[in-house]
């Protein structure tokens, strides 16, 4: 059976609970110890070999591309960065890892040069992963492309364009679709229906203060390099996400990822936003505010839930995580593995897993204890933890493992993160900019989603 | 200039704008003294080194439950699994050590250190209780295949930590990353116990650091000038019944050190130096002198207290010009 519908169907309750801490007001609680040790990977049947070209090589492409070294049957063959330090740093970590990489400043070049890729993987500033995608696609070959999808509604629309017209695949990485503790959290709240009925969120991603970055002396692009590819200078080639040409903001680079993930568990696209946000902080050229607060509103099949998003540049605490809350329970959630918990309301009826889990305890699953009817203080209740199969691996190989997947075995296989469902999320996120311009609520029409 | 305080060593003055950051990973505070007048450029620096750390630890920490470590910790006999370059690069690194020190630095040590944490470090009077723990323990149950850049394991059980090379390893791959930022000079450290001197601040040797005195944090042991060079220090004693005990295991004899208070090893690496420091707290002066000849780039010197509750301090190892232990 295909790798990642094997994985999927693995994801019982028994690994959410190895995923999560479970707390409960004096109904059960689950302590953790050492989960790593539970389960023994299974070996894996050596998959079909692959051939990667790896566009941008910055900190998000360094991620992917580390992830990828730890995928059997991928062999990366190219990369490209137009910052030269960033090319040879990629041919040097690919020669240790014993793969001859060529290497590239221009990606039109390596398109042009590399026969029989199968994939590349772009990590770029946002406003160049259309024409990248674009022309990798009508070069025949698959993509994995960064999120957000573009910094522009246009450019998203022309990247679905462009994998209709050529039929191939287009994965965007909003990589929680493929993380088998988000799957999981999906089916509890959604199938299993435990939390009763979410009627809100509350999701952040605090980062402390990222600096207007600089670059070693010497190192610069050359200028008429920067400006072929469409940037004005050194340093906003470094400051991107800042800049409005380039990038979409921490809304977009953050906030993203969870704002995803509200649509996706609540069954819906929004109906309005409000938001506040401003460069409040920072002294220097940046453009983009350095802290959004939003309000999302949405009409779900169960009625109205209201999520609030912030996301802050100035302060770390408490770092990124997505609470939702029903009328039974709360889930905390996290793409961080150390981080989940529920919380159950006292009147919320026993669960069907609570049975199971004490069941797991006398199954020789050493992992998880159970206490069972222990009033216990909220500090204990909030237990951190993580283990089970969904923490064997890094948060964005489940979702490079489905693109790779999907390219071996498209009948089997089908992405988590198609463009159409990347455009959806782009829309909701990109509004905020609207709302922040006019001070005003700016409501969604679900037109605006179809594309 | 405010002289900065850690726990191996003090950082003697410097007359020179110093750009200080800080970072937390690996359960430690990991800090960049950097000698240059930019600050901007400095805190840029020192961001892209401290990125790679944070990249590091994802996969070397056996507390992560997705790094390459508790991968290989999750492995059975017969299964394999892929690990990133620079955890291979560690691990190959970890291997030569161990054998260059007889076996004396071994990262595998873990189930036998886990049973004197448990028995309050009291050797048992029974060896056959050791026996099966010491089964599981050795570098040679690891099988390294560095051109699939994979790993198996010859017995279930096998626990690899690298607590006792990660961090100066890291320190080899932030300077990496420092050097092409042409600082003047800097100054990093891990741990509290690894200390890497890039290059030298002006009209100096190399930077001066301060040993502290094992037994009293406010006395000093001498200093070390060094240049390019890398300082670790070892020893974290524990009073048992009146009788001094280390935290650390002879993974040869399966039992604590007894008599050696610290240790402290020179290397052109860090993550020699910090792996190294570790062994000369188990090594026996003979044998640290015979690997210091054999490897002239590499000096050390032990604090032991002999049965008569004297002191002993020994230096061992070529003296480097400038880099001499001024005791």
């Amino acid at each position: 059976m295909e790798n990642m519908t094997r994985k999927k169907s693995n994801v019982s309750r028994r690994s959410f609970i190895q995923g999560l801490a479970v707390g409960g007001a004096g109904l059960a609680t689950v302590n953790l110890v050492g989960a790593q040790t539970l389960a023994a990977p299974t070996p894996e049947e050596k998959p079909a070999e692959l051939k990667i070209g790896m566009i941008g090589i910055g900190g998000q492409g360094r991620t992917l591309m580390m992830n990828c070294t730890k995928i059997p049957g991928i062999r990366i063959v190219a990369a490209c960065d137009l910052w030269p330090r960033k090319k040879d740093w990629a041919g040097k970590a690919l020669k240790k890892f014993k793969h001859n990489a060529n290497t590239y400043v221009d990606y039109r070049e390596l398109l042009e040069k590399e026969k029989g890729l199968d994939a590349v993987l772009i990590a770029t500033p946002d406003f160049l992963h259309e024409p990248m995608t674009t022309a990798a696609l009508e070069a025949g070959i698959h993509v994995y492309c960064e999120k957000e999808m573009s910094n522009t509604l246009e450019g998203c629309r022309k990247m679905v364009a462009s994998q209709r017209k050529t039929g191939k695949l287009l994965q965007i990485g909003h990589q929680r679709r493929s993380n088998p503790r988000y799957l999981l959290a999906d089916k509890i709240i959604n199938k299993d229906k435990y939390l009763g009925r979410v009627t809100h969120i509350n999701g952040q991603w605090n980062r402390c203060k990222p600096p207007f970055e600089t670059w070693p002396k010497g190192t610069e692009i050359d200028q008429k390099v920067l400006e072929e590819f469409g940037y004005v200078n050194m340093e906003q080639f470094r400051n991107w996400r800042w800049f409005r040409k380039y990038g979409g903001g921490l809304m977009a680079d953050l906030g993203s990822h969870q704002i995803d993930i509200f649509s996706w568990f609540l069954r819906a696209n929004p109906k309005s936003v409000i938001a506040s946000g401003g460069v409040d902080y920072y002294d220097d050229k940046r453009e983009f505010p350095d802290n959004v607060m939003s309000i999302y509103e949405y009409d779900t099949p169960q009625g109205v839930s209201r999520a609030f998003y912030q996301v802050l540049s100035t302060t770390s605490f408490d770092s990124y995580r997505e609470k939702f809350m029903g009328t039974n329970g709360t889930l905390i959630l996290s793409e961080d593995p150390k981080v989940g918990f529920m919380f159950k309301e006292p009147d919320a009826p026993r669960l069907a897993w609570e049975e199971e889990a004490e069941q797991v305890d006398t199954m020789g699953a050493k992992a998880i204890e159970l206490k069972i009817g222990q009033s216990r203080q909220s500090k204990d209740q909030k237990t951190e933890s993580m283990g089970g199969d969904a923490a064997k691996k890094k948060p964005h190989q489940w979702h490079l493992e489905n693109f790779f997947n999907a390219i071996r075995d498209p009948e089997k296989v089908k992405l988590t993160c198609p463009p159409e469902v990347a455009y959806e999320t782009a829309v909701s996120v990109l509004k905020v900019e609207k709302a922040l311009e006019t001070n005003s609520k700016v409501t969604f029409s679900p037109d605006e989603f179809k594309v | 200039m405010a002289i900065q305080k850690e726990r191996t060593v003090v950082i003697g003055d410097i007359d020179k704008p110093m750009v200080r950051a800080s970072h937390n990973a690996m359960a430690a505070l990991f800090e960049i003294y950097a000698l240059c007048d930019d600050a901007d450029y400095a805190n840029s620096a020192a961001r892209e080194a401290f990125e790679t750390l944070d990249r590091l630890e994802d996969d070397l920490s056996r507390f992560v439950p997705h790094s390459d470590v508790s991968r290989i910790n999750a492995l059975q006999p017969g299964q394999s699994v892929q690990i990133a370059p620079h955890t291979m690069e560690c691990l190959l690194l970890a291997q030569k050590l161990c054998k260059e020190s007889s076996g004396a630095f071994d990262p595998t040590i873990g189930p036998l250190f886990c049973y004197y944490k448990e028995r309050g470090w009291i050797i048992p009077q029974d060896e056959s209780e050791l026996k099966a723990l010491r089964e599981r323990v050795g570098m040679n149950l690891l099988s390294l295949r560095e051109q699939e850049h994979s790993v198996s394991v010859l017995r279930s059980g096998v626990m690899l930590d690298l607590g006792g090379i990660g961090k100066g390893f890291a320190l080899d791959n932030m300077i990496d990353e420092l050097r092409e930022w042409n600082l003047d000079a800097a100054l990093l450290h891990g741990g509290e116990s690894s200390v890497y001197a890039l290059g030298k601040p002006p009209g100096k040797d190399g930077w001066t650091l301060q040993i502290r005195h094992p037994e009293n944090q406010q006395k000093s042991m001498g200093t070390v000038t060094l240049c390019n060079r890398a300082l670790s220090g070892s020893g974290r004693m524990i009073v048992k019944s009146g009788q001094p005990v280390q935290h650390i295991i002879d993974p040869r004899s399966g039992h604590p050190v007894k008599g050696r208070l610290s240790s402290w090893a020179i290397a052109p690496t860090a993550g020699e130096s910090d792996a190294l420091s570790t062994a000369f707290l188990i090594m026996d002066k003979s044998e640290i002198s015979t690997l210091c000849k054999r490897r002239p780039e590499i000096s050390g010197m032990v604090v032991d207290r002999d049965s008569n509750d004297l002191m002993h301090i020994t230096p061992i190892g070529k003296i480097f010009e400038g880099e001499e232990w001024r005791i």
